[in-house]
This record gives structure tokens, C-alpha cells and sequence, in this order.
């Protein structure tokens, strides 16, 4: 499990960059979406929780290097938020829209609420506001389906089901 | 024990592995015994990402071109149509030369503003978490920025050197909630602590006298008080102003000068030396 979460480093460190320097230049939503943090949901909902947790974890470090917080705080938040999606998965209905796009609500919600508690800890009082979390959520909603989409199909072609004769 | 519960197990142990290195990444970061480590890791990933910023910025010229041209096209005809409407305006204009003076007196006030040497420097990112806001510049250490240099833009104040590394530096943005600038207004010479972390990205001038008639519109400059950025730096305009008589102080929202959300080129002030307050502090007996 862990050698084969090994691609997740090169993948989120491009994620990283475009995260930090595309993103801003071709901003078309009114908040910027965590897209490391879309990705690793993704992976979580696609192969194994184990492996999600690991994806979001080298995300999230990344993430922290460039992000004058303290760091290790979006690798926490975002293990811990992509955790927390598998409890609700299995209440789900078995629908490949459905699932990613209410794992990503939840997913989002408590990954920005709890971010917000733990730069409380340090004293930083969060940049964030209500209408500003409600518009990541609803960015993240929309960019779930074509990255989990995506995701499925590359999975498939690097990991196609064994076949039993 | 089956499957079902060993794979649970695995699960539990993954996560709990994870936070606690997270934990402890904290916890080390914040006694500094990271610095050394990150700056090893920040450096090549800056040049990556100063490479990355020209090439997305040659994609997107070649994307905006074509609806430049457009755009063009569009405004040629509808400026032909406001000549007409312009030039009316202008005999109108022409009556309220009063305002004149006042807009000598500003252009005056920003004439004054000291020259010192600055290092321009390309932004090539933005902080990827929007909790809070900082960018990162392309000139580091290795080019004589060092932490606490005040940064602006050609337009106004922008922030603060952060943190660098031999190649690039990250500055916190005067928009950031941690930011708290002295600032002194234009007219009314009142002066307060400049915040950011409004909605939006507003700024607020807080702790200013009940006795300043402050006007909307009023300039706002670095004070100089405390030592931390030079005297009179553009910061923003007053654009709102909340008064109430039953309150000690009265504050007063703030524009930026500087449009913070798409910054390209900013100037680092290099040769500001912050004076070291220090030494007034209580010394236990």
C-alpha cells in the first residue's frame, strides 16, 4: 500500500504548482478550490481509505511549505477531513455523482472548520468567513465530477480489475 | 480476527501515524527547528514555480489575445459614441476648478514621499491557503531581501518580507489578519492602527480619536510609529467611516491602493532600516 502511494509525491508536488501559481492567473471562481485536496478525496473514494489518507497527507505537507501558517496544519486537516468522508460513504447510495460531490460538501466543511479551530490554537484569527467557506464548498461540488471522473478512468487503465475464469 | 476488522485496524493505525507526524511537524516548526529543513525544500520548488509562473504567463497573452482584439473593436465603438457626451462633461468641468487645488495638494503630499531604494521582483504565486494571504516573490536572500522589508506595489503598500530563502520570499500581505500597520490619514493628520482580515479583504483603521473629523476619500499613509515601515507610504483611501459618539475611538474602512488580488511586480524597499524597539521592554527585576 504505501510503495504504491509513492506517485501521489510527484502528483501533488504538480498539483502544488499549479495550485499556487496557475490557479491565481486563471481564476474563474470567486475562492480558489484546494486541489490536492480534490484530488486525494478523489483517490480516497476510488481505491482505499489508506491510500487517500496518504495522498492527503503529502498534499497537505506540500501545501504547508508554501503558506506563511504554521506548518503541518492543512496535512492534519486534511487527513483528518478525508477520514472522517469514509464514515459517511457507506450511508451513501452506491452513485458515482452522488457520492463524490456529498463526500466533497462534508469533506470541505469539516476540513475548513477544523483548519479554523487549529490556526485559532496558534492565535491566528482565519482569514476566512461564511460566505467564503459556502463558495469553496460549492467550487469543490463542481470540480469533484470531472476530477473523480478523471481519476476513474486513469484507474482503470494503471489498475484494471483482475478477471477470475 | 477477519478481514473486515484487520483492514479497519490498518485504517485507524494509518491515521493516527499521520496526525501525530503532523502534529509533531507543528510543534517543530514552531520552535524553528524546521527552518533549516524547509528552506532546503522551498528553494528548488521555488525556482520551479518562478519557471512555471513566465511560461503561464506566455499562455495566458496568447489566450487573452484574440479577446483583446475583440474587446478592442467593442470599446472603439462605444468610446466614438461618449466623445460627444465627454465633451459636454468637460464644460462642466471646467466650472469645479476649485477641486483643482485639492488634487495639487494630494499630488503634492505623494511627491513628498521619501526615495528610497527599491528592488523590483515578480510575483510568482500566491499562498495556497486561503485562511490566509501572503505571495511569494522571485528575489530572495541571495539578491539582499531580508525578513521585515516593506514591499509595495507602484500604486501603494503591499505588505511585509515574511520569510526567504536564497531565491525568493514570501511577503504577508497588509490584507492578512495578522497585519496591524500605524497609519496616519492625509487631511486630518489622525492617526490609528491599520488591520486587515475584513471581509473581503478590507482594511480597517482602528483606535482613531473621537476628536478627527475624518472625510471619505482621505488618503492614508504609513505613520512611522513603531518603526517597523518608513513614514508616509501609501496605503489606501477612507471610504467609509464608523463613528459613534458613545464610543472612546472611531474607526474607518479602508481601500487599498494596491489591487492585492493580482499583483505582478512589486518593489521591496531594501535599504528601510526598522528601529529596534526592544530595548523599551519591562525588564524583569
Amino acid at each position: 500500500m504505501f510503495s504504491r502511494s509513492l506517485i501521489a509525491i510527484p502528483v501533488m508536488v504538480v498539483l502544488t504548482i499549479v495550485q499556487i501559481v496557475v490557479l491565481p492567473r486563471f481564476l474563474f471562481f470567486p475562492v480558489d478550490p484546494s486541489i490536492p485536496f480534490l484530488f486525494a478525496l478523489a483517490w480516497s473514494l476510488l481505491s482505499n481509505v489508506e491510500e487517500g489518507l496518504i495522498w492527503a497527507f503529502i498534499g497537505g505537507l506540500l501545501m504547508d511549505i508554501f503558506t506563511i501558517a504554521p506548518f503541518g496544519g492543512l496535512a492534519l486537516t486534511y487527513v483528518t477531513a478525508v477520514f472522517a468522508v469514509n464514515y459517511i460513504r457507506d450511508l451513501l447510495p452506491p452513485n458515482r455523482f452522488v457520492v463524490p460531490v456529498i463526500s466533497v460538501v462534508v469533506g470541505t466543511t469539516i476540513q475548513q472548520l477544523f483548519y479554523i479551530l487549529y490556526l485559532r490554537l496558534f492565535g491566528i484569527l482565519a482569514n476566512t468567513t461564511l460566505v467564503m467557506l459556502l463558495q469553496t464548498v460549492m467550487v469543490q461540488a463542481i470540480l469533484i465530477i470531472p476530477i473523480y471522473w478523471s481519476m476513474y478512468f486513469l484507474k482503470q487503465t494503471i489498475r484494471p480489475k483482475p478477471v477470475q475464469i | 480476527m477477519n478481514l473486515d476488522e484487520a483492514q479497519k485496524r490498518i485504517r485507524w493505525i494509518t491515521l493516527s501515524i499521520l496526525v501525530l507526524i503532523a502534529i509533531l511537524l507543528t510543534v517543530l516548526d514552531r520552535t524553528g527547528n524546521l527552518d533549516a529543513a524547509l528552506a532546503f525544500v522551498r528553494d528548488p520548488m521555488s525556482v520551479t514555480l518562478g519557471w512555471t509562473s513566465q511560461r503561464t504567463e506566455v499562455v495566458a497573452g496568447a489566450l487573452e489575445g484574440p479577446r483583446d482584439l475583440q474587446t478592442a473593436r467593442e470599446e472603439i465603438e462605444t468610446l466614438s459614441a461618449r466623445v460627444d457626451a465627454l465633451e459636454r462633461e468637460n464644460e462642466e468641468l471646467r466650472e469645479i476648478e476649485g477641486e483643482y487645488q485639492l488634487l495639487v495638494d494630494l499630488f503634492n503630499r505623494a511627491r513628498q514621499a521619501p526615495d528610497y531604494q527599491r528592488l523590483t521582483a515578480s510575483v510568482i504565486g500566491q499562498d495556497p491557503n486561503p485562511a490566509v494571504r501572503s505571495i511569494i516573490i522571485d528575489k530572495g536572500s541571495a539578491d539582499g531581501i531580508r525578513v521585515g522589508m516593506p514591499v509595495e506595489s507602484a500604486r501603494g503598500l503591499v505588505g511585509q518580507v515574511y520569510r526567504t530563502t536564497p531565491k525568493s520570499s514570501q511577503i504577508v500581505l497588509i490584507t492578512d489578519s495578522s497585519s496591524a500597520i500605524p497609519a496616519r490619514l492625509g487631511t486630518s493628520r489622525a492617526t490609528g492602527i491599520l488591520r486587515g482580515g475584513g471581509l473581503g479583504g478590507v482594511l480597517t483603521i482602528e483606535w482613531i480619536d473621537l476628536k478627527y473629523d475624518i472625510e471619505i476619500g482621505e488618503s492614508v499613509l504609513t505613520s512611522g510609529l513603531g518603526g517597523r515601515f518608513p513614514q508616509d507610504l501609501v496605503v489606501g483611501r477612507v471610504i467609509e467611516v464608523d463613528r459613534r459618539e458613545a464610543e472612546l475611538f472611531q474607526q474607518a474602512v479602508v481601500q487599498a491602493a494596491a489591487d492585492l488580488d493580482s499583483l505582478e511586480i512589486v518593489f521591496v524597499i531594501t535599504d528601510f532600516e526598522p528601529v529596534d524597539t526592544s530595548i523599551f521592554a519591562t525588564v524583569e527585576p
